[in-house]
């Protein structure tokens, strides 16, 4: 196939420095950021109304715990907001034509029938529309015919358990209106309680003594004389529709309870029928309602408006509801036509569905039209039509998960407490269905025991899914753990083929979920049966000892696979490029992110199953290969983002505080009574305004916060909501762009330290919440501005390490137009990849190398020193200066702006069972050597035995999986069986973990003979006896449960990876290592190639075994990591940085020994110093100074006192 | 530099126990560096005792001072205008420095915050040892660096006793024998021969056997 790296590498004439992105989840929001920080145009676009994916969905995120929503917000707004990315949402990709470097493409935007620009997100809209059901709607009356209403023929009248009892409560007046009146009787007929007195050729009159306002009259009036008139009815000015869902909450908050109760005949029902909805199927009668089951249009509106839900959707109709499910949700609770697609969504607009909504199908309704406070609701919106010019194309739609219905003998359809492992994760989260309450779907009870059926739709070759979904076992393992979380009497059981645990601090998870009380069975379930009266499960299963067993549980959660969906593969048709039998998006191993089709390039699931770090690091690899070919191009297309300037505020300037108190959608609003805590909050000192936004970090409150900011003339601003951790730089980057310096702010965090942990006690918390605003608003008070330090950026990178990541790195960054140096410490660059012989596809390395060597050679903007090791470094961010040691012994000094550190792992060699003694026992490393260079015996078809976890997952060795061993050995053995076809290969292993595709070679392998047998070190362990005479090997074999005795020719261990010796490095660099010895990321799911420190990026197996395409693609999202950086020219440092007054320094060091980064010196004016630029601004340093002479910006003892003051007073 | 630690809150609570209204006295000389004395001790003791105090249900009223040095009049001077407004000096410096406060404020009663330790080294960050005894006559240069008089637990001058075990001092477990020092030292910069040098006798009496010591240094005066 052709690669996209070697065909345009750098020789594109004049290319678009722009890239569109296609999808917008995690993969195309992180490809969508790293490119435009980078300094290309993007255009993102995203099928569904708000960008967010598959993540938006998830509750929590395995191995850490995080909130998938918390952790993905920040990155939904940045996206949002970002000045250089172009948002499409509810969009598609009609047409892609040209070639890399310069494609146009037509991009569909569907109509959404509400503006983008005007609405606020509010919701109201969402509120007020009547409907929850897909209506049957009347067929469009031919031209010029007649559109005439249908009469009822078929009644039903639906009582209650008493007769109606009339309300009069917000009671509408109804009058005569004597112009209009016709004489006719109808309302004087209709009226049950004979207020209407009329005689014939007399006109109506209404006693408003009797009437008691049930509009029974205004629906009887006949259209065309509509002679009665409405009064006091509030909101009758915008629309009746309006008016009806006015009266119907407040007569829900006067008749609210769970019980089912009499009509209470406030007609509203029949009112909406016919006055909002234009059918008139409702009707009053003595007993209830009658009901035109023959003519309803089953839209709900009468159902939802009633407020004492004494209609239900089934009497009013003959025909099946079919209720309006909501989608992020997984159908698991209704919705209505007009919706927000998630509390959170950017952009935080509705979209109107043309399917169910009344006005856009029969042209009744309207309400959300009259009620909409801004008026962003056009019924006339038609799809429109847009080209864009870009230069490449990132294709990252994401994936869909498995239809469990495909296997029924799970019932998935039928019983409705089984669940799909999506269905389950909105039940977990507060945001969710249920509020985050763990119930049964069928009767709302709290589950006990839950079961996870793992493989749904994975390792499957029967519905064609041989692949494995990867991500399936760590997140049933999650849903079981959080499970128990929200619920401790909950006793999860996950049924599992393979614990294929095999990503990072995976393994630990699962012991930790196991110490938690999930229990782990090995065994496929072969059905599920449901109690019908109990809604109770019983699953069949045999057990590890071969019987078969029955177990009931409460809950089955199926853990589904993932799969392509059937408009990405039309999409993928359409932008011609090649799919694989499954749907996945080929590439080649070297190039693991270009597809077919130069110029496109693929990320995230869409190329194969992966979790949400490889998706991100993959993201960020993506935008690497997309943009290094428009890099001539890069800050072409792009807008700079101007701040305003800075107000500088005068030492007599009045206070004037805002403050925005959050009510997180339900987080905070449910227990904090946010309303008393606002107008509290306007009593404080110097409080100028305050409100409490639905959700103050959503777009548009931010948006409005910048308006109030400006209009109110604010100097202060403070949020009472989360955690500054995740939204503080989102609120100052609003102060910023209101021209306030960003420091004038602070935030308290109500949520995650207050109602989250006083759920139970509302009023209490709403008075916490209150003394933590105003020690917010007293700290705030007390803010100084501080200045941020500006300074160049060296556009060069240092890389640490001359293997396959170092070397991918270093092209990669040249082809982006940086510098590079290279530093390796062999005499040779390489690294672990000189040992090993053939990629997946059955490729030489040997010549991969090569052509990447001379690749590096070529460029001169790449210099690389072997035998040469980093033996200083300093610097900061932007401006680093390392210095290396030669061959020659001479030092040399390197100015840089970032680091890539790309020092790689080795194979393990532990001394077991004869390795490195004996001769027939070898690794797998030399086992592919051996198959290389022909030296095994072939007049005859030598046995070898391969053991798995040979060293690995064992405390006395490598704790950790090592990823790669699995499908090493399946690559080996598969090579070894194709040269030796009649040869033995037993594989001996713990859980094959051959994810993703590789599931596909191990099927294969078991097709083409290799023997795999499952031991446990504890339950059933090996037995090896290795010596020179020969091999003799015992274990039980589990799928026949007999002992079995191996004499191979060969014994080969599949002994892992270990981290280089980087322990120097590491303290140099400052950046932390796990106890493995592998550098640990700054964060473990959105920060994957990042270090801890600014400017220090990794790649490659230095972070954790992977293999030689994963390292590829982490090298080059290491770049593109990079590039947002060394791509600007100047960067800002913190305000908040520490500063040593050297008055009162008394030199005593402990600033020196207590800073955490190595960044104070005692300077020669014998003082300690602290270069602000590499300060990270922790202020360990400012508690720990003795002398008390050292501050740091907002953190001062002004502040903290201010705010204990504040606390204290009354 | 001089060490020490503080005193045990309890105990200075009890001395406080007929005051209302006194100084805190910190230093900025040796016991800021070895953090029982500085400006910031000064602050989170006086707060402590405040609260302490409240919450005894009897206010106290803190003056909040740090010298430069107690040792030094200049310093001590600085408290002079008003330091008999208070019924005591708490302070926190070193033993001299406490004493130096007393003997300039004699009418008002000086309270030690803090126990004064040795003369030492800073091991690491929280962890200090003794070096030296100031016993006024130093060996140093004869004994490889490592000083008999302080490193040995008996201060014996000239080789180690009986209880010296694998290096081990008899005293202590955790305390490697002085003389074993010396002698490995020795050895290893192949000044073996320094071992004879040592004098036959310590005279004790420029140590603290001698009674108060002063010195007095012609050249400055």
């Amino acid at each position: 196939m052709t690669g996209n790296l070697s065909t345009f590498s750098g020789s594109m004439q004049s290319p678009t420095g722009a890239v569109m992105v296609i999808g917008g989840g995690i993969s195309g929001m992180q490809s969508a950021l790293d490119l435009a920080n980078a300094g290309i145009k993007v255009y993102l676009v995203e099928s569904s109304p708000a960008i967010g994916g598959k993540m938006a969905q998830l509750d929590k995120t395995f191995p850490t715990n995080d909130c998938s929503m918390c952790i993905v917000s920040p990155k939904l707004v940045e996206v949002g907001r970002h000045k250089n990315i172009e948002l499409f949402t509810h969009s598609e990709v009609k047409e892609l034509t040209g070639n890399a470097g310069s494609f146009t493409a037509t991009i569909v935007r569907h109509a959404r029938y509400v503006d983008v620009g005007a609405c606020t997100g509010c919701g109201l809209c969402e509120f007020v529309c009547p409907v929850t059901q897909l209506s049957y709607f009347p067929e469009v009356p031919a031209e010029g015919e007649k559109k005439s209403r249908a009469k009822a023929k078929v009644k039903r009248v639906i009582k209650g358990p008493g007769l109606p009892q009339p309300t009069s409560a917000h009671k509408w007046t109804f009058t005569v209106d004597d112009e209009a009146c016709a004489m006719c009787g109808m309302c004087h007929r209709a009226c049950l309680h004979g207020a209407i007195s009329w005689e014939k050729k007399q006109k109506a009159v209404i006693d408003q003594a009797k009437c008691t306002g049930c509009g029974a009259c205004l629906v009887a009036c006949p259209e065309k004389f509509l002679a009665i008139k409405v009064a006091d009815a509030p909101d009758l000015e915008k629309s009746i529709g309006a008016a009806v869902y006015a009266r119907s909450v407040s007569l829900k908050k006067e008749f609210a309870g769970p019980e089912a109760q009499d009509c209470i005949r406030c007609g509203l029902c029949a009112i909406a029928c016919e006055k909002v909805m234009n059918i008139g199927a409702l009707k009053m009668v003595e007993e209830g309602i009658e009901a035109g089951v023959d003519i309803c249009q089953v839209c709900g509106a009468c159902v939802s408006l009633c407020p004492v839900n004494y209609l239900s959707i089934d009497q009013v109709t003959s025909r099946t509801p079919r209720p309006l499910l909501n989608r992020f949700n997984e159908g698991l609770n209704g919705r209505k036509p007009v919706n927000i697609h998630y509390p959170q969504a950017v952009p935080r607009v509705p979209v109107i569905d043309e399917k169910s909504c009344v006005q856009l199908n029969s042209g009744a309704c309207g309400t959300c039209a009259t009620i909409c406070g801004v008026g962003a609701i056009h019924y006339d919106h038609r799809e429109v039509e847009t080209t864009v010019d870009i230069g490449s194309v990132i294709f990252s739609p994401g994936i869909e998960v498995f239809d469990a219905r495909v296997r029924g003998e799970f019932g998935y359809g039928l019983y409705k407490n089984v669940l799909t492992s999506i269905e389950f994760e909105r039940l977990l989260s507060a945001s969710g269905p249920t509020s985050g309450t763990v119930a049964r779907p069928g009767d709302g009870k709290h589950p006990q025991k839950i079961a996870w059926i793992q493989c749904v739709g994975s390792r499957d070759h029967s519905c064609d899914r041989d692949y494995c979904s990867s991500v399936c076992c760590m997140y049933a393992t999650k849903e079981a753990f959080i499970a128990r979380e929200h619920d401790s009497a909950i006793e999860p059981t996950i049924f599992y083929i393979d614990m294929r645990s095999f990503g990072k601090n995976f393994d630990q998870y699962v012991n930790r979920a196991k110490e938690h009380k999930v229990r782990y069975v090995r065994a496929m379930v072969s059905r599920v049966f449901e109690d019908p009266l109990t809604g109770d499960l019983e699953l069949r299963y045999v057990d590890e000892s071969g019987k078969r067993q029955r177990e009931v549980f409460d809950m089955v959660v199926l853990s589904v696979g993932i799969q392509v969906s059937q408009s990405t593969k039309k999409l993928a048709r359409k932008l011609d490029i090649a799919l694989d039998r499954y749907g996945f998006a080929v590439t080649d191993c070297y190039q693991p992110l270009a597809t077919s089709r130069p110029g496109i390039f693929v990320s995230g699931a869409a190329g194969g199953p992966k979790d949400i770090p490889e998706t991100v690091c993959e993201a960020s690899a993506a935008a690497e290969a997309a943009s290094a070919s428009l890099a001539e191009a890069r800050g072409s297309l792009i807008t700079i983002d101007a701040l305003p300037p800075e107000r500088t505020p005068g030492p007599d300037d009045e206070l004037r505080i805002g403050v925005f108190i959050c009510h997180c959608g339900t987080n905070i609003a449910s227990v904090v009574d946010v309303d008393a805590v606002t107008a509290y909050a306007r009593t404080l000192p110097g409080v100028v305004y305050a409100e409490h936004p639905l959700y103050t970090c959503s777009q548009d409150s931010q948006e409005r916060m910048r308006e109030i900011i400006g209009e109110h003339r604010l100097n202060r601003v403070v949020t009472s909501a989360c955690s500054p951790t995740t939204h503080e730089p989102l609120f100052q980057s609003t102060l910023q762009q209101a021209g306030l310096n960003k420091y004038f702010f602070d935030m308290a965090n109500i949520r995650d330290q207050c109602s989250w942990v006083h759920p139970n006690d509302p009023d209490l918390a709403t008075e916490k919440a209150k003394r933590l605003t105003r020690m917010a608003v007293a700290n705030a008070t007390a803010g100084v501005p501080l200045d941020e330090l500006e300074f160049a950026v060296d556009a060069r990178l240092l890389i640490v390490g001359g293997g396959v990541a170092g070397m991918t790195a270093a092209v990669e960054a040249a082809r982006q137009g940086f510098g590079v140096y290279l530093v390796e410490r062999e005499a040779q660059l390489g690294g672990q990849l000189l040992n090993l012989q053939r990629s997946v596809d059955g490729r030489k390395f040997s010549d991969f190398l090569q052509t990447l060597t001379e690749k590096i050679a070529a460029d001169e903007r790449i210099r690389v020193f072997t035998s040469s090791e980093v033996v200083e470094q300093s610097g900061f961010v932007g401006s680093f200066q390392t210095d290396i040691v030669m061959p020659s012994g001479a030092t040399r000094t390197l100015k840089h702006g970032a680091i890539l550190v790309a020092t790689g792992a080795e194979e393990y060699r532990p001394e077991i069972h004869g390795l490195g003694t004996l001769g027939h026992v070898m690794t797998q490393t030399d086992f592919g050597a051996v198959l290389e260079n022909g030296s095994l015996d072939t007049r005859h078809h030598p046995s070898v035995v391969m053991l798995q976890c040979a060293g690995s997952r064992d405390e006395e060795h490598l704790a950790y999986c090592s990823r790669v061993c699995c499908n090493h050995a399946v690559k080996n053995g598969l090579r070894f069986k194709e040269m030796f076809p009649k040869a033995r290969v037993d594989v001996l292993y713990r859980d094959m973990r051959c994810y993703g595709l590789g599931e596909l070679d191990y099927r294969a392998a078991r097709q083409a003979g290799i023997n795999f047998i499952r031991f446990d070190p504890e339950t059933n362990p090996v037995t090896i006896n290795a010596g020179e005479a020969g091999i003799d090997i015992t274990v039980t074999d589990p799928s026949i449960r007999l002992p079995v005795r191996l004499q191979p020719d060969l014994l080969v261990l599949s002994t892992g990876m270990k981290s280089r010796d980087t322990e120097e490095l590491a303290s140099m660099l400052r950046v932390p290592r796990n106890k493995a010895g592998f550098f640990i990321e700054a964060h473990a799911k959105l920060r994957p190639v990042d270090l801890p420190s600014e400017g220090l990026f990794m790649a490659g197996t230095a972070h954790g075994p992977k293999s030689s395409t994963e390292t590829i693609a982490q090298a080059q999202a290491a770049v593109a990591r990079v590039a947002t950086l060394l791509s600007k020219k100047s960067l800002k440092m913190s305000g908040i940085v520490s500063r040593v007054d050297p008055t009162n320094c008394a030199v005593c060091l402990t600033c020196v020994r207590a800073c955490p980064y190595g960044v104070p010196f005692i300077n020669d004016q014998h003082s300690a110093e602290i270069n602000p630029a590499l300060c990270q601004g922790c202020g360990i340093c400012v508690a720990e100074c003795p002398a008390k002479t050292i501050t740091m910006g907002r953190y001062d003892d002004r502040n903290i006192r201010a705010k204990i003051e504040s606390y204290s007073a009354s | 530099m001089i060490t020490g630690t503080p005193k045990p809150i309890e105990e200075i609570m009890e001395m406080l126990e007929p005051y209302d209204n006194i100084v805190l006295a910190g230093c900025h000389g040796c016991v800021t560096v070895c953090r029982v004395g500085g400006e910031k001790e000064v602050q989170v003791l006086a707060s402590t005792l405040r609260l302490a105090r409240e919450a005894a249900g009897r206010t106290i009223n803190i003056r909040e001072v740090s010298l430069e040095r107690q040792c030094d009049p200049e310093y001590v001077e600085q408290m002079r205008p008003y330091v008999t407004d208070y019924q005591a000096v708490l302070s926190i410096a070193c033993g001299a420095g406490i004493q130096f406060l007393a003997e300039k404020f004699t009418t008002t009663p000086l309270l030690p915050g803090i126990n004064t330790g040795f003369l030492g080294v800073t091991e690491r960050q929280g962890e200090w040892s003794e070096r030296c005894q100031g016993c006024g006559d130093c060996v140093l240069h004869l004994t490889g660096g490592i000083c008999p008089v302080t490193r040995c637990a008996k201060s014996l001058f000239h080789g180690p006793c009986g209880g010296s075990v694998q290096g081990i001092c008899e005293v202590d477990k955790e305390t490697k024998c002085g003389w074993q020092l010396i002698i490995d030292r020795l050895v290893a910069l192949n000044q073996m021969e320094n071992y004879g040098k040592l004098k036959p006798y310590k005279g004790w009496n420029s140590s603290r056997d001698g009674g108060p010591r002063r010195i007095i240094r012609e050249d400055m005066i």
